[in-house]
């Protein structure tokens, strides 16, 4: 992200704080999924509530980015790539914020959990969560480097996590099938596996967002999301 | 995006010198009709020295040359043969300070008209003088002061009065030159939404030194730098995003 060369050198540091903002929220989001995955793993009820409370600290963070984008558009009326920048910034601020949510949710499954959860798919959703917060970190780094190519390659690693869903999903089906009363325990994790999906997603538009601002033309890659090669029945 | 409209001045190759300086250098345009073009760059550019290239206000200064072609409407006229009167009664021509003739409202807009014998009677010129103060959207607020003198109104509505003088002689282009530089921000909104009326019925061509004016108000966009056209294109594209770095810079405010 370039942020020097103003000739009113006060908008360099308002474009730098806003950087940092953006870093900042990241690595929030990161430690809370982490923190929930790691939770998950130990079935730490405590530590879950301690999570979910963590995630005010999220949304004052979102809040106080948010403000300084508001007033950064109103006083410097951001043109070409700042502008672009800018807007890109309000929006990966509300999807990190929305990843918090996300990564808060699988917290609150560990905190009502009374039920023994199956130890194989969660193991499984600890996997597919690691690499959901590998692509959050990648995708803060693609923001900091501001390269669209970065971004790029953040986005199609969603590919992989799209197909693990689906993997973890018929897994889950196939034991509540199996076993109806698994059914309780087996809907939390469908829950979780879904939140990882959805983060997956967010992370997708963070990178979009970031090519968009680096390269001024919408990262379009034109093949159908794979999600729905293999739930919708094809077409004859 | 293909252009629906009809190019009106079409320049190419235009130099300009004042003495020895080079002020503009091979100045290429197309500049559609009924469209807004905003002009923009650093002072010093040659914004101002282009525009006012197109109804040939440069002869007034001496050392001024001006090479190259500008074709409005087709017709040549960088040249000896052109009737600078006639094509100056077709673009009309609007400055960053107002200036109205010491004159009441109406004299002021009938100026024009009258010595160009577009009214043939009294009511026609009165005819005239309404339409072109409803058209700039002064009317309502001077109608009942028709014969007090232009220089008591405000400086908004002395722009305007401005503007009403130059559409009164039935232009086809207008050219403003910073028109809002001397205006308050309402004053300035106000004329900004009459340039958006106007451009139903006239080609503009604004110079203004506000990159969100000029996003606001134009359809393309041309940045000038030290006498050269740098970029030209659609104004959306230009202010999110721009071909040339040089372009990306000035509008950015990275250097000026």
């Amino acid at each position: 992200m370039k942020e020097e060369g103003h000739i009113v050198k006060s908008y360099d540091e308002e474009i730098k704080d806003i950087k940092n903002g953006i870093i900042e929220m990241g690595s929030l989001v990161e430690k809370q999924l982490k923190d929930s995955l790691q939770c998950l793993k130990d079935k730490d009820t405590e530590f879950a509530d301690k999570i979910i409370e963590n995630d005010n600290v999220i949304d004052k963070a979102y809040n106080a980015l948010d403000q300084s984008l508001v007033e950064i558009l109103g006083k410097r009326q951001p043109m070409a790539a700042d502008l672009r920048t800018i807007f890109s910034a309000i929006k990966i601020n509300k999807d990190l914020e929305r990843i918090g949510d996300h990564a808060t949710n699988i917290a609150k499954r560990v905190a009502i959990a009374e039920i023994v959860l199956p130890e194989k798919p969660s193991r499984d959703i600890i996997n597919m969560g690691e690499q959901v917060n590998i692509m959050i970190s990648e995708v803060i780094k693609a923001f900091l480097e501001f390269s669209d190519q970065a971004a790029k390659k953040v986005w199609l690693m969603d590919r992989q996590i799209d197909e693990e869903y689906l993997g973890i999903l018929r897994q889950l089906l196939t034991y509540m099938m199996e076993e109806p009363k698994r059914i309780t325990a087996c809907t939390s994790l469908l829950y979780m596996v879904k939140d990882l999906e959805r983060i997956g997603d967010y992370v997708q538009n963070i990178a979009e967002d970031i090519y968009y601002a680096v390269s001024g033309e919408p990262l379009f890659d034109g093949n159908p999301d794979p999600t729905w090669e293999v739930i919708l029945p094809k077409k004859k | 995006m293909v252009d629906k409209n009809n190019t009106k001045i079409l320049a190419k190759d235009v130099d300009v010198f004042y003495s020895e300086k080079q002020a503009l250098n091979k100045i290429s345009m197309d500049i559609k009709e009924k469209e807004v073009t905003a002009l923009i760059g650093p002072s010093g550019c040659g914004k101002s020295t282009f525009l006012r290239c197109i109804n040939r206000m440069n002869d007034l200064i001496e050392i001024c040359k001006v090479s190259g072609s500008i074709k409005v409407d087709n017709e040549e006229i960088i040249s000896s043969a052109t009737d600078v009167v006639s094509l100056r009664s077709k673009i009309g021509m609007v400055f960053q300070k107002p200036n109205p003739f010491p004159k009441s409202i109406f004299d002021n807009v009938a100026y024009g008209p009258s010595i160009h014998g577009l009214a043939d009677t009294k009511s026609d010129l009165e005819n005239i003088v309404i339409t072109s103060l409803k058209k700039a959207g002064l009317y309502n607020e001077v109608k009942d002061r028709l014969n007090e003198p232009g220089t008591s109104l405000s400086g908004g509505q002395q722009q305007r009065l401005c503007i009403a003088r130059a559409i009164a002689v039935n232009p086809e282009i207008i050219l403003m030159d910073e028109p809002c530089s001397a205006l308050d921000p309402i004053a300035t909104a106000i004329i900004e939404e009459l340039i958006d009326e106007l451009r139903l019925n006239y080609t503009i061509i604004i110079v203004t030194h506000s990159m969100q004016q000029a996003a606001r108000v134009s359809q393309k966009t041309c940045f000038f730098h030290l006498g050269e056209l740098i970029e030209t294109g659609d104004t959306n594209k230009i202010f999110t995003n721009p071909d040339n770095t040089k372009t990306q810079d000035y509008i950015t405010g990275r250097f000026g």
